[in-house]
C-alpha cells in the first residue's frame, strides 16, 4: 500500500527535545502575537443619531414619574400623561410623516417549542405576525377592534354573530392562498379539546373553555363570511377573550395534512407576515403577499398593509446581551423594565421608555388545605402585613393596592375601600394568631417557595419579614427553578411542602378582564395551584373525601360567585357581582390574598419606532400590543 | 506504558457508565420534569396536559426501563434520542453545536498559552522587579475575577459608553472575520483565568530551573542570557505545563457553558443551560456524557504525554 501524505508525519519519531523546543517556539510566537494582536478591529457603525421625539417622550415620562404623591394625584397624572402622549403622537405624526418599510428587530430568549397556536401561547410574536384573529382587545380603550371580523353582534347571552372582512386570504403556502371563510374560524376554535387530549396543549383551558366547545357549544356558518358562535353557557368576557393569541385562525387543510397538529408546520394562517426562516438563532418574517388592510381603520389596524416590511426575531438568551442590543440600536424592544432601569436608560439615544398605568396582579397564595380550617390564622396573616409599606419599599412609592380584578378595569374596587378591607394591625394580628392557636397549628413556622426565575424577591422578602416581625412566625424560604416551582406548587393538596407563596403573574395579558379572578377559584388556578378543591372539581376523584371536605365549602362559594359574574352579561350588573365577590375575598382571606402592585409600568423600546402602543396594551397578548400594532412605523 | 494505556482505556467505559448512572439518578431526583415546564410555564395546570406530555415523552415509564433504553440506544446505535422540550434529534443538534463549542475551546487554549507563557517567562526572568509584581498581580486577577462577570461587562459597557456592541450576533463561517470576532472575545475571556494559572506555573518552574546547577554552568560558559533562558531554562520548564494545559481543555469546555449564554453562541453550553431550565433530561445526559468522555480522553492523553516527555516518569 502506498504511504499517504500524512503517513510520514505519523511515523516520524519526534524527540522530547524537539517537542519542548516546539513549545518554546510557540511561547515566543505567542508573546509576539500578543504584542501585535491587540489592535482594535471593531468597525461597528456609530450609534444612530439622537431622536428628538424620543428625548421629548422620555422627558415627559420622567416628569410624570416624579409627580406621584396621592392616589388622586396619580390618576390625574396618568390622565395628563396620556393626554400629553396623545398630543405628542399627533404632533409627531404631523411633523414626522409616516414612513413605510424597514425591519423590526425583535429579540426573545428561547425558540418556539411548537408552531401550533392551539398548543402554545408562550411566544405571542409568531402568532401575532403570521395569524389573524377575529379581533383584538385594547385594555387602554376597554374596546375590541375587528381584525378578521369587521362587525359583530350579540343577540342574546349565548349567541355571538360575526361578519368577516371581504377578501380575506390565507398566505400563498396555505392551501394555495385560498379565501379564509367562517368555516376556518369555526374549525380553529373547535380544535382546542383535541389539542389538549392529543398533544397536551399548554394553552390554559381558561382561554378557550369559556366557549364550552367540549360542553355543547356549536358553530353555524350560514355563508362563508358569517359565523355564529352558540356558547354552551353565557360568558360576559366572550368578546375580549377572542383577542387572545390562542384564538388564531388556521387553515384546515394544512392541519389535516399534518395529522391534526401544526407542530412543525409554519405559515398556516392569514396574518400580515409569513415565516421566512426558522433556525437556532431565531426567526425572520416577511410580508404575506395575500394580506390586505382592513375595510376601515380601527385601533391599531389600518386600511392598508402594516407599515413595517419585515421582522427579525433573534434568540438572545442573556438579559445583559439583550439590553446591550437595545442600547446599541440593534434591537427595537427589550420589554418591561423597572423604575431604576428606566432611569438608567434616560438619555440613551437609541432607547425610548414608554410608561403608563400598569395592569398588574400579585398574590399571596395560602395552601388552602392547611389554612381553610383556621380563619383566625388567615386573618392574622393578613393583618400582619404592612400593605402600605409594600408600596413604599417594594414599589418605591409607585404602587397601588391590588385586587382580584385587574386595576385597568372599571369593576375593580376603589382604593379607599380596599384599604378599609385590607388593614395592617400587628397587635390584632398577634392576638388572633394566639387565639387561633397558630403556634400549635404551625409549630415549625412557615415555608415559602422562592422562584429563582422571577424578579419579585423584594416583595417576598418584605412579606416574610412582616410575618416574622409582626406575628413572630419565621418562614423558611425554599428556592426553586421553574420546573421545581411548578412541581411544588401543583403537588397534591395534602402534600404541598409550602404554607404560602408569592406570585406576580402576567396572565392578565393573556385573558383580558377576568384572569386575575381565576386565581381565587377552584376551577381556575385555585385548586391545582392552591389546593382549593371542591367535590365538583374534575380532579377531586383523585383525592380522598376527607381532603376535599376541608376546602369544599369555601371553594364552592367562591366558584359559585365566579360563575355568576361570568353569566352576568349586563355590564352594570356584572360590576356589582364582581365587586361583591371582591369584598367576599377580602373579608374571608381564603385562600389567596391580593397584594399591592406597581401603579406604573415602564417598557423599553427602540427610539426609532413611532406610534408605539400605550402601556398596558403595549405587551398585552390579547391586543397583542406592539406585535399587532400595524400602524406602528420605523423612522429614519 | 502500553499496559498502562490499555488499563486506562478499559476503565473509560466503566467510568462513563458510572457517570451516566449518577447523572440519570440526580436529574430525576430533582422535583419537576419537562411536562411541568411545558404545561406549567404556559400557565396550563390541567392534569390532562401533564398526563399527555408525560406519556408522549416517555416519562411515565419505569425509571429503570428509561435508563436501560437510553443506555442501549447509545451503546448499540450511538443514538442519544430526542430532546424532550425542543422536539429535535439530539445527534443532529450535537452535530451542529459541538463544532461551535470546540472552536471556542481551541481558541481559548491558544489564548491561554499566548497569555500564560510570555507572562510567566517575563515574570520569572525579571523576578523580584516591579514588572514581576505587576504581572503576578495581573495573573492573580485573571484567576480570581469570575469570567461571567468580565463577559457581562464586555457585553454591556461598550453599548452604554459608545453605543456599540463588540460581540455581534452569531454568524457562521460564511462571514469568517465576523465569525472569528464572535468566537475570539469569549475565548479570550475564558483564557484569562487559564492564562493566569499557566503564568504562575511557568514562573515557578522557570525559577526552579534558574536556580539549578545547569543554569549556573551555562552562564559560567559565557552563554548569552537569552540563550540560557531559551535553551536551558524554558525547555525543562515546559514539562510542568503539560498537565495544566490538558486540564485547561476541560476547563475551557466548562467555561464555554457560561460564555455561550452571554455571547449567544449556539454551542453545547447554551444548549445545556436551556435544557437545565426546561428539565430536558435527554440533552443534559447527552452533554454530560460527552463532556465526561472528553475529559477522560484528555486526561489519558496528558498522562501519556507526561510520561513521554519526562523520562523519569514510569507507570
Amino acid at each position: 500500500m502506498a504511504e499517504g501524505y500524512w503517513g510520514k508525519y505519523w511515523r516520524r519519531r519526534v524527540s522530547r527535545r524537539r517537542v519542548l523546543a516546539g513549545g518554546a517556539a510557540v511561547g515566543a510566537g505567542a508573546a509576539a502575537l500578543v504584542a501585535v494582536g491587540c489592535g482594535d478591529d471593531d468597525d461597528d457603525d456609530a450609534a444612530a443619531p439622537a431622536a428628538t421625539q424620543a428625548a421629548r417622550a422620555t422627558e415627559a415620562a420622567e416628569q410624570a414619574a416624579e409627580a406621584e404623591a396621592t392616589e388622586a394625584a396619580q390618576a390625574a397624572e396618568a390622565e395628563a400623561t396620556e393626554a400629553a402622549q396623545a398630543a405628542e403622537a399627533e404632533a409627531t405624526e404631523a411633523a414626522d410623516p409616516i414612513q413605510r418599510g424597514g425591519t423590526f428587530q425583535h429579540q426573545k430568549s428561547a425558540q418556539n417549542t411548537t408552531l401550533d397556536p392551539s398548543v402554545t401561547v408562550t411566544d405571542p410574536t409568531w402568532t401575532a405576525l403570521t395569524y389573524n384573529h377575529l379581533l383584538g382587545y385594547s385594555l387602554v380603550e376597554e374596546e375590541a377592534w375587528g381584525d378578521a371580523a369587521n362587525g359583530w353582534e350579540q343577540p342574546d347571552a349565548t349567541t355571538l354573530v360575526f361578519n368577516l372582512e371581504d377578501g380575506l386570504k390565507f398566505n400563498p403556502n396555505a392551501a394555495g392562498g385560498r379565501d379564509l371563510t367562517s368555516e376556518d374560524v369555526a374549525f380553529s376554535y373547535s380544535r382546542f379539546p383535541s389539542s389538549l387530549s392529543d398533544f397536551g396543549s399548554e394553552v390554559n383551558q381558561l382561554q378557550w373553555g369559556w366557549m364550552g366547545v367540549d360542553r355543547g357549544a356549536s358553530f353555524d356558518t350560514p355563508d362563508s363570511q358569517t359565523l355564529t358562535i352558540n356558547l354552551a353557557f353565557p360568558w360576559a368576557s366572550a368578546i375580549p377573550s377572542l383577542g387572545s393569541s390562542a384564538m388564531a385562525i388556521v387553515n384546515r387543510e394544512m392541519v389535516e395534512a399534518a395529522g391534526g397538529g401544526l407542530h412543525e408546520v409554519p405559515n398556516a394562517g392569514a396574518g400580515a407576515y409569513m415565516f421566512e426562516n426558522i433556525d437556532e438563532t431565531g426567526n425572520t418574517y416577511v410580508r404575506n403577499p395575500n394580506y390586505r388592510g382592513h375595510s376601515t381603520a380601527r385601533g391599531r389596524f389600518t386600511d392598508e398593509v402594516p407599515y413595517i416590511d419585515r421582522w427579525e426575531d433573534a434568540i438572545i438568551v442573556d438579559q445583559a446581551a439583550r439590553e446591550a442590543r437595545l442600547i446599541a440600536g440593534d434591537s427595537d424592544v427589550l420589554g418591561g423594565i423597572d423604575k431604576i432601569q428606566a432611569q438608567l436608560f434616560d438619555g440613551e439615544e437609541n432607547v425610548q421608555v414608554i410608561q403608563g398605568p400598569a395592569n398588574d396582579h400579585a398574590i399571596m397564595e395560602l395552601d388552602a388545605f392547611k389554612w381553610a380550617q383556621h380563619p383566625l390564622l388567615r386573618e392574622a396573616v393578613s393583618l400582619a402585613i404592612d400593605w402600605e409599606g409594600i408600596i413604599d419599599v417594594v414599589y418605591d412609592g409607585e404602587g397601588i393596592r391590588g385586587a382580584p380584578v385587574g386595576p385597568a378595569f372599571s369593576q375593580v374596587l376603589p382604593q379607599d375601600e380596599i384599604r378599609e378591607l385590607q388593614q395592617f394591625d400587628p397587635a390584632r394580628a398577634r392576638q388572633l394568631w394566639d387565639q387561633g392557636g397558630g403556634d400549635d397549628v404551625f409549630p415549625d413556622g412557615l415555608v415559602t417557595v422562592i422562584p429563582t426565575f422571577a424578579s419579585n424577591t423584594r416583595l417576598i422578602d418584605f412579606i416574610v419579614q412582616s410575618i416574622d416581625e409582626n406575628l413572630g412566625v419565621p418562614t423558611r424560604q425554599e428556592p426553586a427553578d421553574l420546573a421545581t416551582y411548578v412541581a411544588l406548587a401543583t403537588a397534591p393538596p395534602s402534600e404541598k411542602i409550602w404554607h404560602y407563596f408569592i406570585a406576580g403573574e402576567n396572565s392578565l395579558s393573556t385573558i383580558p378582564d377576568y384572569n386575575a379572578l381565576t386565581h381565587y377559584v377552584p376551577n381556575g388556578y385555585g385548586a391545582i395551584f392552591g389546593g382549593l378543591y371542591t367535590f365538583d372539581h374534575v380532579l377531586s376523584a383523585f383525592y380522598e373525601d376527607e381532603i376535599i371536605a376541608v376546602t369544599d365549602e369555601i371553594g364552592s362559594e367562591l366558584q359559585g360567585r365566579y360563575d355568576l359574574q361570568g353569566a352576568t352579561v349586563d355590564p352594570e350588573e356584572r360590576k356589582e357581582v364582581l365587586q361583591d365577590m371582591q369584598r367576599y375575598i377580602f373579608t374571608n382571606f381564603c385562600c389567596v390574598l391580593p397584594l399591592p402592585v406597581a401603579s406604573i409600568q415602564y417598557y423599553a423600546m427602540g427610539a426609532r419606532l413611532r406610534n408605539v402602543p400605550a402601556v398596558p396594551d403595549i405587551a398585552n397578548n390579547a391586543s397583542m400590543g406592539y406585535r399587532r400594532a400595524q400602524n406602528m412605523w420605523i423612522a429614519g | 506504558m502500553q499496559a498502562y494505556i490499555i488499563r486506562r482505556l478499559i476503565l473509560v467505559p466503566f467510568t462513563l457508565l458510572l457517570i451516566s448512572i449518577i447523572v440519570f439518578i440526580f436529574m430525576r431526583a430533582v422535583p419537576g420534569d419537562a411536562a411541568d415546564v411545558r404545561c406549567g410555564a404556559a400557565g396550563n395546570f390541567d392534569q390532562q396536559c401533564f398526563d399527555v406530555v408525560r406519556e408522549e415523552l416517555g416519562l411515565n415509564e419505569n425509571k429503570v426501563n428509561q435508563y436501560f433504553k437510553w443506555l442501549g440506544d447509545i451503546v448499540l446505535r450511538g443514538d442519544f434520542g430526542y430532546s424532550l422540550s425542543q422536539v429535535s434529534h439530539i445527534n443532529e443538534e450535537l452535530g451542529k453545536r459541538i463544532w461551535n463549542t470546540a472552536q471556542i475551546g481551541i481558541l481559548s487554549i491558544a489564548f491561554t498559552l499566548m497569555i500564560g507563557i510570555p507572562v510567566g517567562m517575563l515574570s520569572a526572568v525579571r523576578s523580584g522587579t516591579m514588572l514581576d509584581y505587576v504581572l503576578r498581580f495581573l495573573a492573580v486577577m485573571g484567576l480570581s475575577v469570575p469570567n461571567f462577570w468580565i463577559a457581562t461587562l464586555v457585553v454591556i459597557f461598550p453599548a452604554v459608553w459608545w453605543g456599540v456592541r463588540i460581540a455581534p450576533d452569531w454568524v457562521g463561517w460564511e462571514e469568517p472575520l465576523t465569525h472569528l470576532q464572535i468566537l475570539a472575545i469569549p475565548a479570550f475571556i475564558i483564557a484569562l483565568a487559564g492564562g493566569g494559572t499557566i503564568a504562575r506555573i511557568v514562573r515557578s518552574s522557570m525559577l526552579e530551573v534558574l536556580r539549578s546547577d545547569q543554569v549556573r554552568t551555562a552562564r559560567a560558559k559565557g552563554l548569552r542570557e537569552s540563550a540560557v533562558v531559551s535553551r536551558h531554562v524554558f525547555r525543562p520548564s515546559m514539562i510542568a505545563l503539560f498537565t495544566i494545559v490538558g486540564l485547561q481543555f476541560s476547563l475551557a469546555l466548562g467555561g464555554s457553558v457560561i460564555m455561550e449564554s452571554i455571547f449567544n453562541i449556539p454551542g453545547m453550553g447554551l444548549w445545556v443551560i436551556s435544557a437545565v431550565g426546561e428539565r430536558d433530561f435527554m440533552i443534559i445526559q447527552a452533554v454530560v456524557v460527552i463532556f465526561a468522555a472528553w475529559f477522560l480522553l484528555i486526561t489519558l492523553l496528558v498522562d501519556v504525554a507526561y510520561a513521554w516527555v519526562d523520562p523519569r516518569i514510569r507507570y
